[in-house]
């Protein structure tokens, strides 16, 4: 069209797509350091929590 | 977290807020026609509003929810997390707005960026909540913090109707015309004004079901801070020549967890 | 509430009178600042008149950061504010005293920052009037805003980069409607109908009121 057009559509779809990627990933670390483990290796498999 | 049932909705929610942008995006892109005045820019118009509206939404529902945390009888670390989630997602919309309108703004009239009342209380707002975010990364026991948080959510909601009319004053009293010129503006009709319509509600559900996940992040990430402190209580505890009675755990973030109804 | 504001305020400007912070480094700071923007702009004297307000009320928003993370630095250092609130004093007074002794703190450094601002700019000043009634309603606001994010920041180790992240966007306002009340007072206008005083006193009396109605959840939560 006129390269404007596309760079503002690439941008909200880049955008809302990476920060939902983000969140997807973040929930499923989340949920893994969640599930029962053995006491010890607790820590190492709690991954970044803030 | 999460029962099957709530998880199953989100999912949904996910997939028709994906399917919902894809129809904005072909329709917006290649159905529409291309307006008498701006050409083919037009098409800017079926995400840009969207993202402004998506911002204003969730930043009222951070206020909201600072609101209901800060009114002792709905006071619930619920409320405090639905307030930082929506406002980080308020933040990402606020910064998708001015990277359209940016580029929206460069065609049309011929600079990246103008001090236009809209513009300017648009950028304010973006590093008002940028600062909210910042204050809530304090480390702090959960209460203090949902507190803290709550008063500035509210405070920057407040500030949001002065910031817009000084900025409004700033480039009216002293410039004739702004940029933005009326004729710009194209008069909606037809399959424009529905693209634009499911825009808006394509991306009201792309937020809500961003509100969603961030809520439930969130709550995972109160629970584990809470099952960390619990065993280094219990370590304490345990510790020989510790009166058990010195430390108590702090029984009012144990519930957050749950699904909730937001 | 009252009683307890002065009291704070006293005790506030007393520590400053003896350790005179505020005199020996702010001041100079903010002096430094308007000598500094000289050399950013031009030492045309058309600028420098033309942009004086403006950079006169940018000074002043920068010092007042440093002003009112000192005021809530006396009260943290050793947790004296839970001190306080145990002898019953009234959270709403500590702010307003606060707000009270860092806003005559701040006045004072704006008189003299006015004088170094004639001497170095050379602006004309016209509508004397306007000028001082909109510099106590702007300072009011700085104030008030100030001292209540300060509060909110104070738990924080890196409070000093957290306060102007939070308060120089919350007080743009009062930065555009001093800097422009105080152009057109000095166009000569001294009218005070002014639309940009009127937004200093809103500015000033919702700070005002916000602070007092939640500085006691803040001390407290």
């Amino acid at each position: 069209m006129n390269g404007y057009v596309e760079a503002g559509y690439l941008a909200v779809l880049g955008g809302l797509g990476g920060y939902s990627a983000l969140l997807l990933n973040k929930s499923k670390k989340l949920k893994r350091s969640l599930l029962p483990v053995k006491a010890k290796d607790d820590r190492d498999e709690s991954g970044p929590q803030q | 977290m999460g029962s099957k049932r709530y998880q199953r909705l989100r999912r949904a929610m996910g997939i028709v807020s994906v399917l919902l942008v894809a129809v904005t995006v072909v329709l917006g892109l290649w159905v529409t026609p291309p307006d008498v005045v701006q050409g083919q820019l037009v098409r800017l118009i079926y995400v840009h509003p969207p993202m402004a509206w998506v911002a204003y939404l969730a930043y009222g529902v951070t206020s909201l929810a600072s609101v209901l945390y800060l009114w002792r009888r709905t006071r619930n670390l619920r409320w405090d997390l639905l307030a930082a989630s929506s406002a980080e997602v308020g933040v990402i919309f606020t910064g998708l707005t001015l990277i359209t309108g940016s580029i929206w703004g460069r065609p049309a009239w011929g600079v990246w960026w103008t001090w236009d009342a809209r513009l300017t209380t648009t950028a304010l707002l973006f590093v008002l909540y940028i600062g909210y975010l910042a204050l809530r990364r304090i480390p702090a026991d959960s209460h203090q913090r949902a507190v803290r948080s709550a008063i500035a959510g509210l405070i920057a909601f407040i500030d949001v109707p002065i910031v817009h009319q000084s900025v409004v004053w700033w480039r009216t009293l002293h410039q004739g015309a702004t940029v933005l010129n009326p004729s710009l503006s194209p008069r909606i009709h037809g399959e424009m004004a529905s693209t634009l319509l499911l825009g808006f509600i394509a991306f009201t559900f792309v937020y809500v079901w961003m509100l969603l996940h961030r809520y439930q992040i969130a709550a995972l990430e109160q629970n584990v801070l809470d099952a960390e402190l619990e065993k280094l209580i219990q370590e304490r505890r345990n510790e020989p020549g510790l009166g058990s009675s010195q430390i108590e755990s702090s029984g009012d973030a144990n519930n957050v967890g749950q699904p909730s109804k937001v | 509430m009252w009683r307890d504001a002065l009291l704070i305020a006293g005790k506030d400007l007393r520590i400053e009178l003896r350790s005179k912070v505020t005199f020996n480094q702010i001041l100079p700071f903010g002096f430094i600042v308007l000598i500094v923007f000289a050399f950013a702009l031009d030492t045309s004297p058309d600028t420098l008149q033309m942009v004086a307000p403006g950079l006169f009320w940018l000074a002043v928003l920068i010092s007042s950061i440093l002003g009112v993370d000192r005021a809530i630095a006396i009260e943290t250092h050793d947790n004296a504010s839970d001190g306080l609130l145990v002898y019953g004093v009234d959270p709403g007074g500590i702010f307003l005293g606060k707000v009270a002794s860092v806003f005559v703190q701040l006045f004072l450094l704006e008189i003299v920052l006015t004088i170094a601002m004639i001497v170095l700019y050379g602006p004309k000043i016209g509508g004397w009037p306007l000028v001082t009634i909109s510099a106590v309603f702007a300072t009011l606001g700085i104030s008030a805003a100030g001292v209540l994010y300060s509060q909110l920041a104070s738990s924080s180790k890196a409070k000093q980069t957290l306060l102007p992240l939070l308060l120089v966007p919350v007080a743009s306002p009062v930065l555009l409607a001093a800097t422009k009340s105080w152009q057109d007072a000095f166009a000569g206008s001294a009218w005070l109908v002014d639309p940009w005083l009127r937004l200093l006193i809103v500015f000033a009396v919702v700070y005002l009121a916000l602070g007092t109605v939640f500085y006691n959840s803040i001390l407290e939560g």
